[in-house]
């Protein structure tokens, strides 16, 4: 066998092995966790008060920023475990799919949040950070396990939900309800997601 | 300089190597998802199927999913391990070309 032969062929494996290399790190810890913060972090700012759209967009990408860091220490912490590399070829495929819409929900939400407005500003975010979140979480999906791969949807549809059913009100609710609904949808499908993971996980062999 | 070692035919035939290579990357693919990945005719791909589970590379597991028959494919350990054999074979042929050390 030739050289280039050789060459040719390790590199239609490695290709082939890529392609369908879906995330295998159990997704549950890091969704309950998230969940859990986002149902808590919304409790807090109900009754905390944090009526303005400065604190509502800082104290809320300030959570986002530390469950992200508390799920990828989860992550690390599997792959230390079993002696894997963090950073797989599907891990990476789906840091760059959520990269963009990730940086596009942060410049929205710290534009809102220099510009002086009240429920009304803080409220319009919600819908926004559904909707690029579901975008990020659905442009993952090829390399995210079979039971996730309809999340994306979910954040989309009711991010597009809001964003239509809020003119339709007479009078925009209380910033107490946005922190509300970030509950609700961020914590809440979060959570039932996890749930979901941790059910398929615990009826297979863990990886 | 050690004979360079004989590589697995099963393997090396190209659609078998394109078979193996995507179930060592996925836990195990259905039937139909395997016939897209690589647009093969049902027939064609059955026929490489049976050559690598008489191997002892493939198992093959059949079920009913929704009211239809759905046909599961993973790598067996053996396949596992023949595959991996025969990525260093090439890896050394590869070295050996270029006369580094194995």
């Amino acid at each position: 066998m030739s050289e280039n032969r050789a060459a040719e062929d390790l590199a239609a494996i490695r290709e082939m092995m890529a392609r369908t290399s879906t995330y295998h790190r159990s997704m549950a810890p890091p969704l309950l966790a998230s969940g859990a913060m986002g149902v808590s972090t919304a409790v807090v700012g109900v009754f905390a008060e944090l009526r303005l759209t400065l604190y509502f967009a800082a104290y809320w990408q300030g959570v986002a920023l530390v469950t992200l860091a508390a799920s990828l220490l989860l992550v690390w912490r599997q792959a230390r475990a079993k002696g894997e590399a963090m950073w797989s070829p599907p891990a990476r495929q789906m840091a760059r799919a959520l990269l963009a819409p990730f940086l596009c929900g942060l410049v929205f939400g710290v534009s809102s949040a220099l510009r002086p407005g009240g429920a009304a500003a803080a409220w319009s975010l919600v819908p926004l950070w559904l909707l690029f979140y579901g975008c990020g979480v659905q442009a993952a999906s090829a390399a995210l396990p079979g039971g996730l791969r309809g999340m994306g949807w979910r954040f989309i549809v009711l991010g597009a939900a809001l964003l239509f059913a809020l003119p339709q009100l007479a009078e925009r609710p209380s910033l107490a309800w946005a922190h509300a609904a970030m509950g609700v949808s961020f914590g809440g499908l979060h959570l039932i997601f996890g749930l979901v993971i941790l059910i398929k996980d615990k009826g297979r062999d863990a990886p | 300089m050690s004979p360079i070692p004989e590589l697995d035919k099963i393997i090396h035939e190209r659609k078998r190597m394109a078979i193996m290579s995507l179930l060592a990357g996925a836990r195990s693919l259905s039937f139909t998802e395997l016939r897209d990945q690589l647009e093969l005719t049902d027939g064609n791909l059955s026929v490489h199927i049976k050559t690598l589970q008489r191997a002892g590379y493939l198992a093959v597991t059949k079920s009913v999913r929704q009211r239809r028959p759905l046909t599961t494919l993973a790598l067996t350990e053996d396949g596992r391990a023949a595959l991996e054999t025969y990525i260093n074979q090439l890896e050394d042929i590869i070295r050996r070309a270029r006369g580094e050390p194995p």
